[in-house]
């Protein structure tokens, strides 16, 4: 069992963070959080393509972190892998020792690099995991037997702001059906939001860990020009954050953040939390200390 | 020089521009005679196909005019047109001769003055951009001339 | 029906250099009602490339005609007496019609004059949408008549994905989500349960390229002279 595993398991209120690999083979600044990270979060999640803007390939990355000594969560999008790749992948991953798998549909190409790729999306998240579970018991997709099969802790997203929520909590509801060890969230703003999905999840046994995001005027931007994937950062926050330079902002976020993972904490709320802080990944040490984890 | 009078087609509806510039002529307004009439039930018959075939043929610029927005007798007819004038102009300017050759006027029935005006606002254009292209390179061809382009046209 | 646009009158231009005898050649069908390739565009089409021509010195003849469909052979026959005399064959035809008029004509150089976007209808005079992307095993039934496969550009069985907002997709903001209107179909006809159940992945090697379809009562007529 994986570390990770273990801590969910433990009842623990986990940390996870999120880390982009390199876009390039210069591995220095990626290697640099990952030592920062690693000793303040009980796993570390390495997206794949976020955005669908290049990056060096999660396995890859994951691996290279593990090597640091980190916990990595490997993600994989069905945006860019068919389901033999997928597998296949899943495979690798496994033999390298990644165990601590997330598996996305994946963002489509409109945020990225890459307008004119091929959208693959062989299989959607739901039938990534179920294919996963099946390699586990020893069986690929075309029914054969394995050379030993796979383990791993396998998680899927959700996102507890999506307005109508109900197609959102089928879809959860699947996911957890299918077998998740672990659901992470799209970033929570808005806590009303998180309660009342909860209450579509209360007969679950399924580990939720909330998502939270300390941005910047960087992202401001992205925003304005319609560029920034995932939960859009509220009025009030855009309002507030405009008035300030991007130091302020940033510290203006933190403390929004710190708020948050405190209420989420003391009201049992989720599991644990996932923090991304784009390019101010040495931020998160300090924060974690703010709220008190 | 040569000197060459514009030569505009003008294709009008006979509830509004039609009357209008019927009025004007019973008003004894003066305006150039270089406007051809093509009297149409309504500006939603004109076709863009008609509108090539006018360019083709040599006309130096293309008039469309019909009832103002909201009057049209047809109820939508101009405002169709409108839609295929404008189309129309980007396949002009696809070809290289150019969309400002055409121009699509809402002209009411009571209004001669405004036919007046528009149609020198059409002769006017035309004497600044120059004849139509092909036109000129016909007429060169015809008269055996190497003229340089861009001859001038007389009012 | 299949839904085509005209190509920029520059490509066609470009790909017509140095002939010197074009016959444009139109289709009555699905690219007449998508007002890019009947008798008018042929009509509208020659008398671009004439003036355009005749504006840059170029001598070229140009011919228009148009059949009733460019994906029957009955029909690309009346084109036998004329092809001939040209050079070239431009077709306004979807990507169908295009090839057959060069099965027909081997001999002869046929250049598209269309790009053929989707199978769609027509929503209204001048407004297609798509609406199929020919999976060959519909979901229709599953779905509440909203296809997970064209209306999804993820093409999700099991949706909807995380980047909803508000209804609407992340790919196309003005676009409502087909996950979202699947659950309101479904749930507007008790069927909810249909969502709730995991659809299994696509079988792609329905689609494998490229199709062919024999009619069952017509299998001996074709296959005994194979």
């Amino acid at each position: 069992m994986s570390n990770f595993k273990q801590a969910l398991e433990s009842g623990t209120f986990v940390v996870t963070a999120e880390l982009e690999p390199p876009k390039g083979v210069n591995t220095e600044r990626f290697l640099r959080m990952v030592d920062t990270l690693k000793d303040h979060a009980h796993a570390i999640n390495i997206p794949d393509n976020r955005s669908a803007r290049l990056a060096m390939s999660s396995v890859a990355a994951s691996s290279l972190a593990k090597q640091r000594g980190a916990e990595p969560i490997c993600t994989f999008t069905c945006r860019d892998r068919n389901r033999l790749a997928l597998s296949s992948d899943l495979l690798g991953a496994c033999a390298l020792g990644l165990t601590n798998i997330l598996l996305v549909s994946g963002d489509y190409f409109t945020f990225g690099d890459m307008r004119q790729a091929k959208p693959v999306f062989d299989l959607d998240s739901v039938q990534a995991m179920q294919m996963a579970r099946d390699l586990e018991k020893g069986a690929d997709m075309g029914g054969n037997q394995l050379d030993g099969p796979p383990a791993f802790c396998l998680g899927g997203v959700a996102n507890p702001s999506a307005e109508p929520i109900q197609p959102q909590a089928i879809k959860f509801l699947k996911k957890i059906r299918t077998g998740v060890d672990f659901i992470q969230t799209l970033d929570i703003y808005d806590l009303e939001k998180l309660k009342a999905f909860r209450e579509y999840t209360a007969q679950e046994n399924i580990k939720i860990i909330a998502g939270v995001r300390i941005v910047g005027k960087h992202e401001l931007e992205l925003q304005e020009a319609g560029k920034l994937a995932g939960v859009p950062i509220p009025r009030n926050w855009v309002q507030e954050m405009s008035a300030l330079d991007d130091e302020q902002a940033v510290a203006w976020s933190k403390q929004q953040v710190v708020g948050l993972i405190k209420a989420i904490k003391s009201g049992g709320l989720a599991a644990g939390i996932h923090l991304t802080a784009d390019g101010r990944e040495d931020l998160i040490p300090g924060l974690l200390k703010e709220a008190g984890l | 020089m040569p000197e060459m009078e514009p030569k505009i087609i003008a294709m009008v509806c006979t509830y509004c521009t039609y009357t209008a510039a019927d009025m004007a002529g019973s008003m004894r307004l003066q305006y150039p005679a270089n406007v051809r009439i093509v009297k149409l039930p309504c500006t939603g018959k004109v076709d863009t196909i008609h509108i090539l075939k006018a360019m083709q043929a040599g006309a130096d610029a293309i008039l469309v005019g019909g009832c103002e927005v909201g009057d049209c007798h047809f109820l939508e007819g101009n405002l169709r047109a409108r839609e295929r004038v404008e189309h129309a102009q980007t396949l002009l300017d696809e070809t290289g001769i150019g969309g400002e050759r055409l121009e699509m006027y809402y002209i009411g029935a009571s209004d001669a003055p405004l036919w007046v005006r528009r149609v020198n606002e059409m002769v006017e254009r035309i004497k600044k951009i120059g004849p139509n292209p092909l036109r000129l390179a016909r007429i060169q061809r015809k008269k055996g001339q190497t003229e340089a382009p861009g001859a001038q046209i007389s009012g | 029906m299949i839904i085509a646009q005209r190509k920029p009158l520059q490509e066609i231009q470009q790909s017509l250099e140095g002939y010197s005898k074009a016959l444009i050649v139109g289709c009555g069908t699905c690219v007449a009602v998508c007002l890019a390739g009947g008798e008018k565009e042929v009509g509208i089409l020659a008398a671009q490339l004439a003036i355009a021509n005749e504006l840059a010195g170029k001598n070229m003849e140009i011919g228009e005609y148009t059949i009733e469909r460019q994906c029957d052979r009955e029909f690309l026959d009346e084109l036998r007496g004329m092809a001939g005399a040209y050079d070239v064959l431009v077709s306004l035809a979807c990507g169908v019609g295009i090839q057959f008029l060069a099965d027909q004509y081997p001999d002869k150089v046929v250049l598209p004059g269309v790009d053929t976007t989707f199978i769609g209808a027509n929503e209204e005079a001048g407004y297609w949408t798509e609406r199929c992307r020919m999976c060959g095993q519909c979901y229709l039934g599953l779905t509440g008549g909203v296809c997970p496969v064209t209306i999804c550009p993820k093409g999700l069985l099991n949706g909807p994905c995380s980047g909803t907002r508000d209804g609407m997709c992340e790919v196309d903001p003005e676009k409502r989500c087909a996950w979202t209107q699947i659950y309101e179909r479904l749930d507007a006809t008790g069927r909810l349960d249909l969502m709730r159940d995991t659809t299994p992945p696509r079988d792609y090697s329905l689609t494998t390229t490229p199709a062919r379809q024999i009619h069952k009562a017509y299998k001996r007529r074709y296959t005994a002279n194979e």
